[in-house]
């Protein structure tokens, strides 16, 4: 691995996202519209007397930051293979030394500090509209952070091998992956409410241990590390597999002769 | 095995890229099927054919972006199917069929390019390009702001960024105007003649492979019909009559002829 060839995807999206005005309202745009909607609603819903299990509504606030996180996790890494798919540049990427390692690692490091940028925008927006500090969730945040992140680059890495294998007709993923997962992420319900057959499910996604924890740190101050190491093993998990199925799908494509009719 | 790096062979021309028993079939059709050549180091050497003859997969396997089905690709001694890194290293291309991103600035560009090739002093070297052709002016604009001729100009600086031993061309001056693409040329020949680079030039521009082509592989149906001189591919496929090199009545016949056309030596045989 070469950290020079890294840092030079780095830079490659780095350029792009300061020219491109979709990239910002990607970063910017449409996460605080997310955070005024549901903010909004929170108040609404606070005024009337809503109050459901003595929980409060912040956690709605909470709800949506991380869910934008996890969404914005996949979408980065998937929409950035799309932008040099649309470009017709990335064969000149891989005519060159670049490895499809060092390729994936610059496009996941690039897609997690986008999250990061995302994230204090929304928390500052949080507490200067809504009054809802993000902070107070002391430091579970950072474990649970990392296991959304981490969970995101694996479904953005399995929307790009899909996007290798079937090019760019599959591309609606790139935005919508992460909401084929969301009813059972137990982001504004807990699992109890699904039916029972599916709550299994429901808890083979690292991302439901985020959110129910999240609630758990809120309602009793308690943050379940066996809960966050399992999530943080399930998610690991996924990106393993996806990088494998990254991998395996390009070199597929080289012998398909797929790689060079990407469009 | 692989051959050491830089070898050289018995005239004491270094070979750049050796081609062994290359095929790639896709399904039941025979894209690449059994062709074997080689380009040394300061030749220029045109790769012909009518379209869907070979020649883009051909060039695909050598920049190691179509896994060969069979057959072995060494390029400066290097194998390419386990050294690709190192290959890759000191070979670049340009395509009129593969662009560069368009919000970034020309600069912006090859400042990527050039730090994933390792290019030593790189701002330098893109300055030095940029300058040698005459787009410097250009520098901060993006590249999909700029007229087809300009990309061309840009993408060709990127070709060059790393310093190739190997240069693959594919259709370099396709989006150039006549004089521009005659000065493309008059580059492409002076950077050879100062850096030794191989090249291996794809075109429909029959007079342009004359004009620049030591050699010519002539592909059709996956298969090498002729090789050697235009003037020798002339004759090969021709007659030997002829005392010209006419490489678009050549283009012409065999596209119309298929595989019925005559060949002489150089011919490859069928399997």
């Amino acid at each position: 691995m070469s950290w020079r060839r890294v840092y030079a995807i780095i830079l490659r999206y780095s350029y792009g996202i300061r020219h491109d005005a979709a990239r910002l309202f990607d970063l910017f745009f449409w996460p605080i519209v997310d955070l005024l909607v549901w903010g909004f609603l929170t108040v609404y819903l606070n005024d009337i007397g809503f109050n459901p299990g003595g929980l409060g509504l912040s956690w709605l606030i909470g709800g949506i930051i991380f869910w934008t996180l996890l969404y914005r996790s996949s979408q980065d890494v998937a929409v950035q293979l799309l932008e040099d798919i649309w470009a017709r540049n990335f064969l000149n990427l891989f005519a060159s030394p670049l490895r499809l390692s060092e390729f994936i690692t610059g496009m996941v490091l690039v897609a997690g500090v986008k999250v990061l940028i995302t994230l204090v925008t929304l928390a500052v927006l949080a507490l200067w509209l809504y009054h809802y500090q993000l902070l107070a969730l002391g430091l579970a945040l950072v474990p649970y952070l990392a296991v959304l992140l981490v969970f995101g680059w694996g479904m953005g890495l399995v929307v790009s091998a899909l996007i290798i294998r079937f090019g760019s007709r599959v591309q609606v993923f790139a935005w919508g992956a992460a909401f084929l997962i969301q009813p059972i992420s137990a982001v504004f319900y807990p699992v109890a409410v699904l039916p029972p057959l599916v709550q299994p499910l429901a808890w083979l996604n690292p991302a439901t241990y985020v959110f129910e924890g999240m609630r758990q740190v809120v309602l009793h101050g308690v943050f379940r590390w066996d809960q966050w190491l399992l999530a943080q093993a399930l998610a690991l998990g996924v990106l393993a597999l996806s990088i494998w199925l990254f991998a395996w799908l390009f070199n597929d494509a080289r012998v398909r002769g797929m790689l060079t009719r990407l469009d | 095995m692989g051959l050491p790096p830089g070898r050289v062979l018995d005239s004491g021309m270094s070979t750049a890229i050796r081609v062994e028993h290359l095929s790639k079939r896709f399904g039941a059709h025979d894209a690449v099927c059994d062709i074997s050549f080689h380009v040394e180091q300061g030749e220029i050497v045109g790769l012909l054919g009518p379209n869907g003859a070979g020649k883009t997969t051909t060039i695909q396997m050598l920049l190691g972006l179509i896994e060969p089905t069979a057959g072995r690709i060494e390029v400066l001694g290097y194998d390419l199917a386990r050294q690709r890194t190192a290959v890759l290293q000191q070979v670049n291309f340009s395509s009129a069929y593969v662009s560069l991103p368009p919000r970034l600035t020309v600069w912006e560009n090859l400042d990527v390019f050039a730090r994933l090739y390792g290019v030593p002093r790189h701002r330098e070297r893109i300055a030095e390009l940029l300058a040698e052709f005459e787009i410097a002016h250009l520098r901060d604009r993006p590249v999909g702001t700029l007229s087809s001729g300009q990309m061309a100009r840009v993408s060709l600086c990127k070709a060059l960024l790393n310093r190739p031993r190997v240069l693959f061309l594919d259709e370099p001056t396709a989006s150039l105007d006549p004089d521009a693409a005659l000065r493309a040329r008059e580059r492409f020949k002076a950077i050879r003649a100062r850096d030794g680079l191989a090249i291996l030039y794809t075109s429909h521009n029959m007079a342009e492979i004359e004009a620049v082509c030591d050699r010519v592989i002539f592909i059709h149906r996956g298969r090498i019909l002729a090789e050697g001189s235009p003037l020798e591919v002339t004759r090969q496929i021709l007659g030997a009559a002829v005392d010209e090199p006419d490489l678009e009545e050549v283009f012409i016949q065999v596209a119309r002829a298929g595989e019925a056309i005559p060949t002489t030596a150089g011919a490859r045989p069928e399997r």
